[in-house]
């Protein structure tokens, strides 16, 4: 049986495998990083913690995940318009978790990450989402 | 259609009497959460030279009600969101989440505490 990171995992990626974030960041939907020479723009999600919390005999899971927009046009606007995207795939989605029923997904912070390699920028714009949901 | 007016008051006398009676306790619940946050992060940081992991230092501010926890290094986002192509390894979101629970399982304790001995 797969662990409930794992379902975590897929659910998260299910949501963003759609057609709106596919045309927006053509390069792929990526857990952790992006494989070696991928063409951005891209999209990285990746579970940033998981805490159990139990409320009597239920059992809810916590998680907190980042998704991020990375882009390496010369200017922020590109990643940030497919963060809006994301944002739309995201927020409040209704993510299939083997196991759970899903209680909600709401994004909690913005993060924005800009990097000179050699004078080559890029942008990786993204934000953090709580998942909350409840073992059936 | 008719227009109406709605009112709405609160009657705060009190109010600033119970803050002063909690302000202490809150302070400590804060300076704790804080320092807590701090250890834990310091704890799960990803380590290459220790740089990151030394630089991380808590600020107690607004007269001690607030503190902010953090490193200095310049790599230390790159660390928490990571880059283009490195994965995030993320230590402040999560040592912010170990301590959130206790965190509010204490301010509620310490709001109890002052209003029972209004």
């Amino acid at each position: 049986m797969a662990s409930l990171r794992t379902n975590l995992d897929k659910a998260v990626f299910d949501v963003l495998n759609v057609a709106a974030v596919h045309t927006a960041a053509p390069g792929g939907v990526f857990n952790m990083v992006a494989p070696n020479g991928t063409k951005p723009p891209y999209v990285v999600f990746q579970a940033v913690s998981k805490v159990d919390e139990y409320s009597f005999a239920a059992r809810f899971a916590q998680a907190l995940y980042q998704v991020k927009a990375v882009s390496r046009s010369p200017w922020p606007k590109e990643a940030a318009d497919i963060d809006d995207d994301i944002d739309t795939a995201m927020q409040n989605a209704v993510l299939v978790i083997t196991g759970y029923t899903l209680l909600y997904v709401r994004r909690e912070s913005d993060f924005y990450l800009m990097e000179d390699v050699g004078g080559m920028i890029w942008h990786n714009i993204g934000g953090t989402y709580r998942i909350v949901a409840d073992e059936t | 259609m008719a227009g109406w007016d709605a009112e709405v008051s609160a009657d705060l006398r009190g109010l600033e009497q119970f803050i002063q009676r909690a302000k202490p306790a809150l302070q400590q619940v804060v300076k704790v959460a804080a320092f807590n946050v701090e250890r834990h992060a310091k704890e799960i940081v990803h380590v290459d030279t220790g740089a990151t992991r030394a630089s991380i230092h808590t600020s107690v501010q607004d007269d001690g009600l607030a503190a902010s926890i953090g490193p200095t290094t310049s790599y230390a986002r790159a660390l928490e969101f990571g880059t283009h192509n490195r994965q995030a390894y993320p230590f402040m979101r999560p040592a912010l989440e170990q301590e959130r629970q206790a965190f509010q399982a204490a301010i509620i304790a310490a709001l109890k505490q002052a209003g029972a001995s209004g």
